[in-house]
């Protein structure tokens, strides 16, 4: 990534034009509608790794426009995209990417807060009897989807209790001009701050949406961050300079200054609505619909033609990218790296498998005895895993956990299934229910938006038995041939845009 | 002309006559609640439009239908504060016993005492009014629990000013 800027961009449009400078963003001026249109072209661009498409003219009057999975990054380096947006500029390999950004959310940035004369996400403000959300283009993406959908955002969210202030990432379902239903899964941050603290009380939770934030935040929004710590700083920390924040029209929170649009309300007490069904981030149209808290919009601010991001969960089945598997590789992968090793564990990488997002993680460890590993999978298993993560695999330090071919591999020499193959926690663990394993039935009796039916995690030990001998060849991956070939293909001129773009064939392996 | 849809599980049982129902306007995708009547039959209704019922767990089965939409978001008005205000004051000052004679419902009750579902008729009366208001007038229960919250407040803020 020679001759790129070096600093990270500081706002959602700056780095479009990043995009756009590397030939990676497809601006379409003609008419494509929010109703299943921008989604259908959105997901073909995913399954061809094509330009990132921004729709200029999505027709109903409005002048706000929609991007469709900003954040997939070409298929070999799903992250590249995210490092540009960074300014992450000498990262040539994930383990360098890794590197950088653990370096970095070790280092946090306080944020600054401006004047809102000077926060661009004020340009146009409309509160009370103005909001009007219905004239935004939300785009509307599975033909069996519930209703149309804010699913790229960064919800902010007050601790009742303490001075905290959580980021998140949580669906909302538009309802009408002033409502929303927001997926609020117990077990994740914000979700237990509504349920267990606001609703407790029977009060609103004030919160404030930002859609098209800046690429550190949303960065941050997925990552898992601790409880009590401040995520802005840890956006600053990944941009290595301060997020400007600006406080809401409607409430105390503060909120990134050059966001696209920001969304102002409360999460209302003992209050649902419908959410879903939704074509799910493992493929599949999930039903049954589910009832989730109400979000009452107060104030909507916005910047003089918004863009407003959206992902195609759909299309991340077989073998496409979207920005979801991209950024569960660039913000979730280190991020759970450097928390596990802030654990003490001393792991060399961990890998959100692609393809199967948040289910199926794959961590390399230099330590492999069993008890070690169990506790391992313990400490991940009741913290950030619980909810979403089904099964890990766990490889010796010298396998490439993002490599199939060698984590395949190395199941299958290595783990048997008599003794490797852990049942850890069964009939003890809460699930979303959002996974398609799980009975109508099941995923329909949910508590506090979490299944009822709980369900077993599972790890498969394929390190390597003590005094196993090291196959020979096995420390030259294809994934190191691959990437000596691809610095000779540079050298001898291939530009580097062509080589990331180049087809996949459904095994894995270029054609 | 407009066409709707919604879920089979947002039908009521009994379909015939007026009903409340949540629809989305296929168009805009705004969902809503309407008063309306409902038919398979176009014929049965003076002003019909197509209604799109969903059903199935992942609500990928669709049956035609048709509605007729007498109001929509019915309950964004229907409410009358003051009259809910003069109702508890009622409840509160002059009697708070439900008086239904009903020989089939008093059996009916009876067998759920015998059987230890509820621990007495009273119980089972107010359970199962309360599930039914929570099913049916959900927006009348919230106003409730807020004029009785308004109440509270008022009632503390009094008896705070007397103390002082």
């Amino acid at each position: 990534m020679t001759g790129e800027a070096t600093a990270a961009v500081d706002s959602f449009r700056d780095y479009l034009e990043r995009l756009e400078e590397r030939d990676a963003c497809n601006r379409i001026d003609e008419r494509i509608s929010w109703n299943l249109e921008a989604g259908a072209v959105t997901m073909r661009a995913n399954e061809r790794d094509a330009q990132i498409p921004v729709f200029e003219d999505v027709s109903d009057g409005t002048d706000a426009r929609l991007v469709g999975d900003p954040y997939r990054g070409p298929r070999r380096q799903p992250w590249k995209h995210i490092a540009m947006a960074l300014g992450v500029t000498d990262a040539r390999t994930t383990d360098d990417f890794y590197e950088e950004i653990i370096d970095r959310v070790r280092s946090p940035i306080a944020p600054t807060v401006v004047d809102r004369d000077d926060a661009p996400c004020k340009d146009v403000v409309r509160t009370g009897g103005d909001v009007d959300l219905l004239s935004f283009p939300w785009p509307f993406l599975h033909v069996g989807d519930g209703g149309r959908y804010s699913n790229l955002h960064t919800l902010i969210a007050d601790d009742r209790d303490t001075e905290w202030t959580d980021w998140s990432s949580h669906r909302a379902m538009l309802h009408d001009n002033t409502r929303a239903s927001v997926l609020l899964l117990a077990g994740e941050q914000t979700p237990n701050i509504y349920y267990y603290k606001y609703e407790r009380h029977d009060e609103p939770m004030p919160v404030a949406i930002a859609i098209g934030a800046e690429p550190a935040v949303e960065c941050v929004s997925i990552m898992w961050i601790p409880t009590g710590r401040n995520e802005a700083e840890f956006a600053g920390g990944l941009k290595r300079a301060p997020v400007e924040l600006v406080e809401c029209e409607t409430n105390d929170l503060l909120v990134p200054a050059t966001a696209e649009i920001v969304l102002e309300g409360r999460v209302l007490p003992n209050s649902r609505l419908d959410e879903g069904p939704y074509g799910d981030y493992f493929g599949y149209m999930h039903g049954p619909r589910r009832s989730m808290p109400v979000l009452e919009i107060d104030a909507v601010s916005h910047r003089e033609r918004p863009l407003i991001p959206f992902r195609v969960e759909w299309s991340e089945v077989g073998y496409a990218h979207n920005t979801t598997s991209s950024m569960e590789v660039a913000c979730v992968g280190p991020d759970a790296t450097l928390g596990l090793r802030a654990a003490g564990f001393d792991v060399e990488k961990l890998a959100p498998w692609p393809f199967t997002p948040r289910t199926v993680y794959v961590v390399s460890t230099e330590t492999t005895r069993p008890d070690y590993l169990h506790e391992l999978a313990n400490f991940i298993f009741t913290t950030w895993g619980m909810l979403h993560v089904d099964f890990f695999v766990f490889v010796d330090a010298d396998v490439d956990p993002f490599d199939q071919r060698a984590v395949l591999e190395a199941m299958s020499l290595y783990a048997d299934p008599d003794a490797d193959f852990h049942q850890f926690g069964a009939e003890s663990m809460p699930k979303v229910p959002l996974n398609i394993y799980q009975t109508p039935e099941e995923k329909g009796d949910v508590q506090m938006g979490t299944s009822k039916a709980k369900t077993a995690k599972t790890y498969i030990d394929a390190t390597r038995p003590e005094g196993a001998p090291l196959r020979s060849g096995s420390q030259v991956g294809d994934s190191e041939r691959r990437e000596r070939a691809r610095e000779v293909l540079e050298k001898a001129g291939l530009s580097e845009e062509t080589l990331d773009t180049a087809p996949v064939a459904p095994s894995g392996e270029r054609r | 002309m407009t066409q709707y849809s919604t879920a089979e599980e947002n039908l009521p049982d009994d379909t015939d006559g007026e009903i409340r129902l949540q629809v989305t306007d296929t168009n805009t995708k705004e969902i809503f609640v309407t008063r309306a009547r409902v038919s398979r039959s176009a014929t049965d209704l003076d002003d019909p439009e197509p209604l799109t019922v969903v059903r199935g767990p992942h609500e990928n089965i669709k049956e035609d239908w048709y509605i007729e939409i007498l109001e929509s978001n019915p309950e964004l008005e229907d409410i009358d504060d003051e009259v809910l205000r003069e109702c508890i004051e009622y409840s509160r000052s002059e009697s708070n016993v439900i008086n239904a004679r009903s020989e089939d419902a008093r059996a009916l009750l009876q067998y759920l005492v015998a059987v230890g579902e509820f621990e007495s008729v009273s119980d089972a009366v107010r359970t199962i009014i309360n599930a039914y208001m929570q099913d049916t007038y959900p927006e009348l229960l919230d106003a409730y629990l807020d004029a009785k919250a308004e109440q509270l407040r008022d009632e503390m803020s009094t008896s705070f000013g007397e103390n002082r």
